[in-house]
């Protein structure tokens, strides 16, 4: 594996844990919650235990994501919404897709 | 085409562009409130399952006022958005009507939900008696049951209270 290589990829991680970071500090401004960005894991569920999101707060990431990204979740999208990464690689493949 | 067809049809033309219209009457077959919460007098512009206006004149004999307050009447805001709401409930019921479903008056107005939220509501002016509300409603995404509005009421050119609801799609609970 070439050095270039090895910095593509490093380039991509740290692409992605700053999308993910932006995504977590996007859904606690959006939602009004009372937890830092930081302390969020990538895989924490956003319902229940996790974030304790209800079915609201989904629609406003809907519309959050829709603003933000361009991307549209619909009501068969809803592996979107397991997880910050989840939700993150939703987005990247629709805005591949696109 | 005739001129005198072509005049004939710009009404309809017109219609078409500018939405249904809804009376008072109308809005009691649509809706299922009744006095003293029906707080919509009228619609129009209404595109069913997409935006409408709608019009409530506040009179100094709404029940509301001889509490709040007594010797200074003053809309409450939660009324203002009710307002609204009812006004995105006629916009609902109107895509169900205007549908292929051959949904009745009756199965329509059972239809009509709850608020589910109300967020970023500003109150921009007191809403006195012998005003009179111009409603705007615009419907956003949804999700499931759910469905955001945008919503707006104004005095005359003066805007009132503007915000984004949450409403439910059905009735359910």
């Amino acid at each position: 594996m070439s050095t270039a290589t090895f910095e593509d990829i490093r380039t991509q991680a740290e692409a992605r844990l700053g999308k993910n970071m932006k995504v977590k500090s996007m859904i606690i401004n959006r939602l009004g919650l009372d937890v830092e960005p930081a302390v969020v894991s990538d895989n924490q569920p956003l319902f229940g235990r996790g974030l304790e999101m209800d079915s609201l707060d989904t629609l406003e990431i809907v519309v959050m994501v829709n603003n933000e990204f361009d991307v549209l979740i619909s009501d068969d999208d809803f592996e979107a919404f397991g997880s910050i990464n989840a939700l993150v690689d939703f987005i990247e493949d629709r805005e591949t897709a696109a | 085409m005739s001129s005198a067809t072509a005049l004939a049809d710009a009404p309809a033309a017109a219609r078409a562009r500018k939405g249904l219209s809804y009376s008072s009457d109308d809005i009691k077959q649509m809706l299922p409130h009744r006095w003293p919460m029906l707080m919509i007098d009228r619609a129009y512009d209404v595109v069913p399952g997409v935006s409408g206006r709608g019009i409530k004149s506040v009179s100094v004999n709404e029940p509301f006022f001889a509490g709040h307050y007594p010797d200074h009447s003053i809309m409450p805001g939660v009324m203002i958005v009710e307002s609204m709401a009812q006004l995105v409930a006629v916009v609902y019921v109107a895509e169900i009507l205007e549908g292929a479903t051959g949904a009745t008056e009756d199965d329509a107005s059972r239809s009509v939900g709850y608020l589910g939220s109300i967020s970023q509501m500003k109150f921009s002016r007191l809403v006195v008696p012998g005003d009179q509300l111009t409603l705007e409603a615009r419907l956003g995404q949804r999700l499931g049951g759910l469905r955001q509005v945008k919503v707006r009421a104004s005095v005359g050119s003066e805007l009132a209270a503007a915000g984004t609801l949450v409403v439910t799609t059905g009735r359910k609970g």
